[in-house]
């Protein structure tokens, strides 16, 4: 099966005509008259007790149905973990963390009022590092910790500010310290900031009479939102809609729950009627979760000869005030810790610990660009120290099957070449022509390296869906639970649906919303793990759509089901084309000349569920929680001005073993974005926080990300090594391409000054400062 | 002296059409296209003037709507995405996929379209100078370069 | 979406704008002249501004001109940034005008409104500062023309209720020599963390400079510091030679914003005419 007529080629994505004529329609550009509108009062404070909030004013405001505070909604809702009410309760514990809700006939009406409400704030003092939160005496965030519902995988500490702990420990520290010839150590950070998905959540939700909860959201996760909706306000889950449109970006900003929760109880608190609750850019930034922050402790030895003996890790999660989603993504960066490194000896304690922060959520990436951030800047200074070239110690450690993983799991022949990523990467970027250049004009050529792995971190149970229907041309619906958010998926699963039926990709219709009640179950559009599940779910559904067809064809060409099958629009005989009926012919019901009627419509159906996925041991981490390992490396060119350490990235180049290209185009563009991405991230974002924990650059004004003209010319390039199991070979590849930049840019921006850049993000004043010696 | 104190009913040029509204002094030219007229390709990224998610043509020329009353556009021509249709420039954002998600598309579409109509030879110091006014989160900014220059090319 | 309520007025005439104000002012109210309106609709969506109506100026005649003639170039106030940095009479306006905002936003942005403006930047301003230029400025008893150096200080001093009509410069001052330096945290769309203006003259080098404190201003003590001693003096005694102390925020430390700024100094100073050994 070599030869491909679909996959493999960069079909150009089905819902282009919509998109260059504006005419997708995103949440927000959904509108009826009927509909109310929802605004939020947010905190301005980090840390404060509310001793009075007034709004009597507000709700005497024209045009307001309801004015709601915390007390009206006492549940405690979360992903894994239940630490955090609709609004707050008594006290708040980030800046922008919402108070009130107004809604009102008008968006307009439901601000004015929410200008009026009076909230009156005690300040507390304010936690504002993870590390400040596991001092001795720190203030305690949540008090009521022991009382938090909380899935089994996770374990909270009470009366600390750890909201999760996970252990990983293989083979022995002490002995691996004791074969090094040489050992790094160093501390690495960055703040807290957020996705910036150029749409804002929003969500719209109405509860019918007969009980029938619709909930139209900028979800990524519809299927995570009927269940959890369904669990934590008691609703039958037959009874809960949830729509996802496809949604302007999400990078796991829209995984989870987000803002459904609140909006059902505001539609409940109007007697059921439709409300509209859309994030402003600001609240998105800051009230809405965002991007992890991070502090991190590494230890790594080494043989003189380069061969890496230990890893004694440290990884403080800064989750902000509530644990959402980070209570995984320190999870997750526990099971991938010491990055693509073969290390007999690790130790590691990922924490997710509690601050006055903007709370986190997913990010793309998920754990993983923090800790290969902190492991690609330790084999920079370990290389440097070994006195080796920093390509020549990632080769030489690069893991391959056989090896096993910080979880103790061995990795299978289905591994990527990660070597042959390193290569191919140092072959692009030029590395053997020097990694440091000084030009004429004074200005510094400098080249870093980054590696990654990366598996999907999700429940061991995750699944994914398909149906397929068909018209009466012949062509295919395609109906499945993922969620377009720009990665293509659409375009993809209909590749490999064309592929696998030998029809064209134009006879393959895709369904863009998803809608819950009439979509197949599907996990979550996140993980990167959308194309693979909800893949080999269509290609299983393929497998029954062509069973169906040949047996309605086997009959009324009265030959053995076993020797049809289906291509180009055709049923026959494989060794006897002539004999042959069209796919139209039968996909609806096959009618004889005398109007007789046999076989029914075909209805195809397709499942996958992950396969053979285990939990940790909590005491030493030991499990099997990976599906797939995406592995490649990431280098980076700059060019720095030394004088103010101003500098421009020249060049991004990376190599993924993605198992097979299913649309080269859109698996480029995957791999661009995520590289965009992390540079803005590396280069220039974070929230600026004072030492009161309020936000300072709570807008896009302020909170700068990258712009057309900073982006470097990409080189881009792909391995490929089947995987066994992935649809036509492929593996995951829509956030890994993030992984291993920041590294690359602190490795390369640290040699154009010979000083180590271990702080993010890396502006010219952060180099400078680090170049002459400042604090 | 134009004086709007309160709702008044106005015409406004919109895609070569003629559209009478109800204008208030405080109404923003996006929330008036979206909300009133139903334009919704203009989208809402910051409301601050950063991001031009809300770009639209005035009299052919690039603004960003969510920093403009939508008094201040009587009398003259607003061009919104839907009045663009299979527009050199938006074939070339097809073909080099110069979106993801989407969002941004219609601010980029619509600056690269004025921009090539008012400069058709413009270098990549131009095209970075009118281009940067849009944030793009998804593609990192390189299949759009390479739609503008396939859309310029096309023009030529 | 704006959420608070005010009036909106287009009058023809300078003088009608004038009255207007003054009629509002006297019904107690709290009107605001509008140009681009890039500022003021960004900051009464965030509440930070509420007037109670806007005064449209962009129909008056006066504010949209722009022409050459006898010794001076007039910049109409409420002309959009764009054409100002399309004419093509002050190399230096438009080199510097074209590094505010983005090139969407300054097709509206006016350079009265940077100017008069409540941010700290006021970029536009640099140029005008550096040359012989007018401000021509209606108020309740008409028009009057005040040179630049009296009409600023830190900021326009313009009572309530002027209007900035036009900006005036000098052709032989506009034509000369110059030089600028932006500098930002990490990317050229942003603010400055420091902008340095310098024209070169006979008698040495002339400097404007936004962002390095809370305000625009005309480095005069520099000026005159860089034509008696050597450059490295002049750079070790910045605090006294400046306007006030060097500013210290979120996007960058003073001693960062010092630093730049004597590289840039060094920078202008080695560029052209400059009288002192650099
Ligand atoms: C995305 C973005 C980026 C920006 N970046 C920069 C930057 O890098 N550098 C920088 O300097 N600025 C920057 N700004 C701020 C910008 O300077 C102000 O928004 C702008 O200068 C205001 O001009 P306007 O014509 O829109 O004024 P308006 O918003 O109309 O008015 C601003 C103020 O000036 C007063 N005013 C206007 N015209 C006159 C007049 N003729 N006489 C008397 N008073 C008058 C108004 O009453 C009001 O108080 C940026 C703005 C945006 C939206
Ligand atoms: S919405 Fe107008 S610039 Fe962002
Ligand atoms: S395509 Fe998603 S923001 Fe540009």
């Amino acid at each position: 099966m070599d030869h491909f007529e679909v996959v493999g080629r960069s079909v150009i994505r089905k819902e282009s005509p919509d998109k260059v004529s504006g005419r997708v329609k995103y949440l927000n550009d959904l509108s009826s008259p009927d509909m109310l509108h929802a605004a939020l009062k947010t905190s301005t404070h980090a840390h404060a007790r509310i001793a009075s909030m007034d709004i009597k004013e507000a709700a005497a405001s024209p045009g307001v149905r309801a004015v709601l505070t915390g007390k009206d909604f006492p549940q405690y809702l979360g992903l894994y973990l239940g630490d955090k009410t609709p609004l707050a309760i008594n006290k708040v514990r980030y800046y922008g963390e919402p108070v009130a809700v107004v809604v009102a006939d008008t968006k307009l009406a439901a601000l004015r009022a929410a200008e009026l409400i009076k909230v009156i704030y005690e300040p507390l003092p304010v936690v504002d590092s993870p590390s400040i939160a596991l001092k001795e005496g720190a203030p305690i965030l949540h008090e009521e910790m022991a009382s938090y519902a909380h899935i089994s995988a996770i374990m909270p500490e009470p009366g600390t500010n750890i909201a999760n702990r996970t252990k990983i420990r293989k083979g022995d520290i002490k002995s691996g310290f004791e074969a090094a010839d040489v050992v790094v150590a160093d501390s690495f950070s960055f703040p807290p900031g957020d996705h910036v998905a150029m749409e804002p959540r929003a969500a719209i939700t109405e509860i019918l009479p007969n009980g029938q909860v619709i909930i139209h959201s900028t979800t990524q996760a519809p299927f995570v939102v009927r269940a959890l909706m369904a669990e934590y306000f008691g609703i039958e889950p037959g009874k809960i809609t949830v729509i996802a449109p496809p949604i302007g970006g999400g990078y796991g900003g829209k995984a989870g729950i987000q803002l459904e929760g609140l909006a059902y109880l505001l539609s409940k608190s109007v007697g059921g009627r439709k409300v509209k609750l859309v994030n402003t850019r600001e609240q998105d930034l800051i009230s809405s979760p965002g991007h992890i922050g991070f502090e991190a402790k590494v230890r790594l030895g080494a043989t003189k000869e380069g061969v890496l003996t230990f890893a004694e890790l440290s990884f403080l999660f800064d989750t902000g005030a509530y644990a959402d989603y980070a209570v995984n993504i320190s999870r997750a960066a526990a099971i991938a810790c010491t990055g693509p490194y073969r290390i007999p000896n690790v130790s590691c304690d990922s924490l997710c610990v509690y601050t006055n922060h903007p709370f986190a959520t997913a990010y793309r990436g998920f754990g993983h660009v923090e800790l290969a951030f902190a492991i690609e800047r330790s084999i920079d200074l370990l290389a440097e120290k070994l006195g080796m070239d920093a390509m020549e110690l990632r080769l030489k450690n690069a893991v391959v099957a056989g090896d096993t993983t910080p979880t103790q799991s061995v990795l299978d022949h289905n591994t990527g070449n990660l070597p042959e990523c390193i290569r191919r990467v140092g072959s692009l970027i030029e590395w053997d022509k020097g990694t440091v250049i000084k030009k004429e004009d004074g200005k510094i050529i400098a080249k870093g390296m980054g590696c990654l792995w990366k598996a999907p971190a999700m429940p061991t149970n995750s699944d994914g869906g398909a149906i397929l229907t068909f018209n009466e041309d012949g062509s295919i619906n395609l109906h499945c639970g993922a969620v377009e958010i720009g990665q293509g998926i659409k375009t993809g699963l209909a590749q490999l649906l064309a592929e696998k039926l030998q029809m064209s990709i134009n006879q393959v219709h895709v369904v863009y919303d998803v809608n819950t009640t009439v979509a197949p179950h599907d996990w979550a559009t996140a993980a990167s793990r959308s194309l693979f599940m909800v893949g080999r779910a269509v290609l299983d559904a393929a497998d029954d759509t062509i069973r169906q067809l040949c047996h309605t064809a086997a009959a009324v060409l009265r030959c053995p089901e076993e020797d049809l099958t289906v291509a180009n629009g055709m049923i026959f005989v494989k060794d006897e084309p002539s004999i042959s009926l069209k796919v139209r012919e039968v996909a609806l019901g096959y009618v004889y000349p005398d109007g007789t009627a046999v076989g029914g419509q075909v209805i195809g159906r397709g499942k996958y569920i992950a396969r053979r996925l285990t939990s940790l041991d909590p005491l030493n981490g030991a499990g099997n929680p990976a599906l797939e390992w995406t592995m490649g490396a990431q280098a980076i060119e700059v060019e720095l001005d030394p004088r103010d350490c101003s500098y421009k990235i020249t060049r991004a180049a990376s190599v993924m073993d993605v198992g097979k290209v299913i649309n080269p185009h859109i698996a480029r563009g995957q791999v661009i974005g995520s590289i965009g991405m992390a540079l803005s991230f590396a280069g220039k974002e974070g929230f600026l926080l004072n030492e009161r924990g309020q936000v300072q650059n709570s807008d896009l004004r302020s909170y700068k990300i990258l712009r057309y003209g900073e982006q470097p010319e990409y080189l881009i390039d792909f391995v490929e090594t089947p995987q066994g199991d992935g649809p036509y070979g492929m593996r995951g590849l829509g956030e890994q391409g993030v992984i291993g930049i920041p590294g690359a840019l602190a490795n390369a921006l640290s040699r154009a000054v010979g000083k180590p850049l271990n702080r993010l993000p890396l502006t010219p004043e952060e180099i400078w400062k680090s170049k002459e010696g400042k604090k | 002296m134009l004086k709007l104190e309160d709702i008044k009913t106005f015409t406004l040029n919109v895609n070569g059409e003629k559209k009478s509204v109800i204008l208030g002094p405080t109404d923003v030219l996006l929330d008036v296209l979206r909300d009133k007229l139903g334009l919704t390709g203009g989208k809402p990224g910051c409301e601050n003037g950063d991001c031009g998610a809300c770009t639209v043509l005035l009299d052919g020329v690039p603004i960003k709507s969510c920093l403009m009353l939508a008094v201040e556009a009587v009398d003259h021509e607003i061009t919104t995405i839907e009045g663009l249709s299979n527009t050199v420039v938006q074939d070339a954002f097809v073909n080099e996929a110069g979106f993801q998600c989407g969002y941004c598309t219609s601010g980029f579409i619509l600056n690269t379209f004025a921009l090539l109509k008012e400069q058709p030879e413009a270098d990549d110091a131009v095209i970075t100078e009118w281009l940067e006014a849009n944030i793009c989160r998804c593609t990192g900014y390189d299949d759009i370069k390479n739609a503008v220059k396939l859309a310029q090319n096309n023009l030529r | 979406m704006i959420a608070q309520s005010f009036s909106y007025y287009k009058p023809a005439t300078f003088k009608e704008a004038i009255d207007i104000f003054g009629q509002l002012q006297s019904e107690g109210k709290k009107p605001l002249y509008y140009a681009g309106g890039t500022e003021i609709i960004s900051m009464t969506r965030k509440e930070l501004l509420r007037p109670d109506a806007l005064i449209d100026i962009k129909e008056i005649a006066e504010c949209r001109e722009l022409y050459e003639d006898g010794d001076y170039i007039c910049y109409g106030s409420a002309l959009p940034l764009t054409k100002v940095i399309e004419a093509p009479y002050f190399p230096l306006l438009s080199k510097v005008a074209r590094t505010v905002a983005d090139h969407t936003v300054r097709n509206r942005l006016t350079l009265g409104g940077n100017i008069c403006g409540r941010l700290p930047y006021r970029e536009a301003v640099l140029p005008f500062l550096l040359s012989d230029s007018l401000a021509v400025i209606g108020s309740k008893d008409g028009i009057r023309t005040e040179s630049i150096a009296t009409a600023y200080d830190k900021r326009f001093l313009l009572t309530e209720g002027d209007l900035l009509l036009q900006l005036k410069v000098d052709k032989q001052s506009a034509a000369l020599p110059y030089h600028s330096i932006r500098k930002e945290r990490n990317g050229s769309v942003d603010y400055p963390l420091l902008h340095a203006a310098a024209m070169y003259t006979d008698s040495g080098l002339k400097l404007a400079v936004s962002g390095l404190c809370a305000f625009p201003f005309r480095a005069e003590l520099i000026e005159e510091a860089l034509k008696g001693s050597i450059l490295n003096t002049v750079q070790n005694k910045l605090n006294e030679l400046l306007p006030s102390s060097i500013k210290q925020d979120h996007l960058a430390s003073a001693e960062y914003r010092g630093a730049l700024f004597n590289l840039a100094l060094s920078e202008l100073v080695s560029k052209k005419g400059g009288t002192v050994n650099a």
